[in-house]
């Protein structure tokens, strides 16, 4: 991906990157369809690899993650550099996205639980080969992850990667509700330490 | 659920592993928690770095597809805070954009409980009902708007929705009366839809609640509408509807 932030762009004070993704989305919310270029080149990889981690197939993943930047697009607007990284917004729309997606799918069929609960309890390593961009973040994370708990990891990518609701996971990982709460949070707290970012 | 519990929601709901209700509850809760929504900030940041993590090049037929939506799609207008007329002058602006976030906190919490419908079943009432107040507010500023425009529509099976909607504030109120709930397995989906058949939607519910749900940030769309999905709702209405309004142009 060319003109990507060098990763500890995302450990300055939010709003704080120069010529970095919020300014770009800031000329897209005046209706500016070159910036839109601009950040699609940026966030268009991570968005559906995120997509397509949570839903598994392809087709769906590519209308998930159209959605989302068909949303970044009408909701640039909205970015409010105060509240975090652009990143980390427009992720957090294509996480939900994504999940809400998963549960719709669930409420119909069991057919996608099926299917993720049989390849569910995998790390990020996995993904390598079908990744094609941000060696850097996924070294920095693997060191990150492997510094967790088992529990914490677990929660974590159960949860963030295959869509899982926290009593799922508690079912999963037969931990107590109120245990794999907590690890999320402190695994999550954990990894933002390690990788220092959101601070 | 206690104070303590909540906030250890933290990491679950930036992991959106929170059910509908407890996302919503949370969500009503951090617009009185800067802690806690300071904390999922920070959180966020580890979300992105995670996506990073499992970037994958999209077809090109996703940018095709993008760029042909984007070509007919209305921006949304930037969120304008409501209070901000009043004297302020002597305040250094810091202050002012801290207030304005809070504002948007507190916006965003009152959609997501409506939008997020009310499957919500949680036990904390004074949350219902601070959020409620929150919502009947909003709703009397709605009605009071020189451009408000009501309609009554009947709803399939039984039952009417009276629609309130005004252009210059970008919202839409509906009310129903004598809607049964929705067939088991079943849920109602409200919809906002535009000219060209798009809808967006904009909440789940079982039942229809018996106060007046507020939709905001309408972007251009002309009807509001509701269908019968499977209980998770759907992506896009996959059923006709039970009921359509058009908002006034």
């Amino acid at each position: 991906m060319t003109g990507r932030e060098p990763l500890h762009a995302a450990s300055q004070a939010p709003g704080a990157e120069p010529e970095g993704l919020d300014v770009w989305l800031r000329r897209v919310s005046l209706g500016r369809q070159d910036a839109f270029d601009h950040v699609y080149a940026e966030i268009s990889g991570p968005v559906y690899g995120l997509a397509t981690r949570i839903l598994r197939d392809p087709a769906q993943a590519e209308e998930v993650a159209q959605e989302v930047l068909v949303e970044v697009w009408r909701q640039a607007s909205r970015f409010d550099p105060a509240r975090g990284s652009a990143r980390a917004w427009v992720m957090t729309i294509a996480h939900r996205r994504s999940v809400d997606r998963v549960r719709a799918e669930q409420a119909a069929a069991d057919r996608q639980e099926r299917n993720a609960r049989e390849t569910a309890p995998m790390l990020p390593e996995e993904d390598v080969a079908e990744a094609v961009e941000g060696r850097l973040e996924r070294q920095r994370l693997r060191r990150c992850m492997g510094g967790l708990t088992d529990l914490q990891r677990e929660s974590v990518t159960l949860a963030y990667y295959s869509g899982y609701t926290y009593q799922q996971v508690a079912e999963l990982l037969g931990a107590p509700l109120g245990t794999v709460k907590t690890r999320m949070r402190d695994g999550l707290a954990r990894l933002r330490d390690c990788l220092g970012v959101g601070r | 659920m206690t104070e303590a519990d909540v906030h250890t929601l933290t990491g679950a709901y930036v992991c959106d592993a929170l059910g509908e209700g407890e996302r919503a509850a949370f969500e009503q809760h951090m617009a009185q928690c800067p802690e806690c929504a300071a904390e999922v900030r920070e959180l966020r940041e580890v979300g992105a770095v995670m996506a990073d993590a499992v970037a994958t090049r999209p077809p090109a037929s996703l940018k095709d597809a993008v760029d042909a939506r984007i070509r007919v799609t209305r921006q949304d207008p930037p969120l304008t805070d409501p209070h901000a007329q009043e004297p302020q002058a002597a305040v250094p602006a810091q202050r002012g954009s801290a207030q304005r976030r809070r504002a948007a906190w507190a916006i965003a919490a009152v959609l997501a409980l409506v939008v997020a419908g009310l499957g919500w079943r949680v036990a904390d009432q004074q949350n219902q009902i601070n959020a409620l107040n929150a919502q009947s507010t909003q709703i009397s500023q709605l009605l009071a708007a020189p451009d408000a425009s009501a309609t009554r529509v009947p709803v399939t099976g039984g039952g009417t929705a009276l629609v309130v909607d005004s252009r210059s504030r970008n919202e839409v109120a509906v009310s129903f009366t004598g809607v049964a709930s929705a067939p088991s397995g079943k849920i109602y989906q409200l919809w906002l839809m535009t000219a060209t058949g798009a809808a967006r939607s904009v909440g789940l519910m079982e039942s229809t609640p018996n106060h007046p749900l507020l939709v905001e940030g309408l972007a251009g769309e002309t009807a509001v509408g509701m269908t019968i999905e499977p209980s998770g709702g759907s992506v896009k209405p996959t059923t006709l509807p039970v009921m359509v309004a058009a908002l006034e142009a």
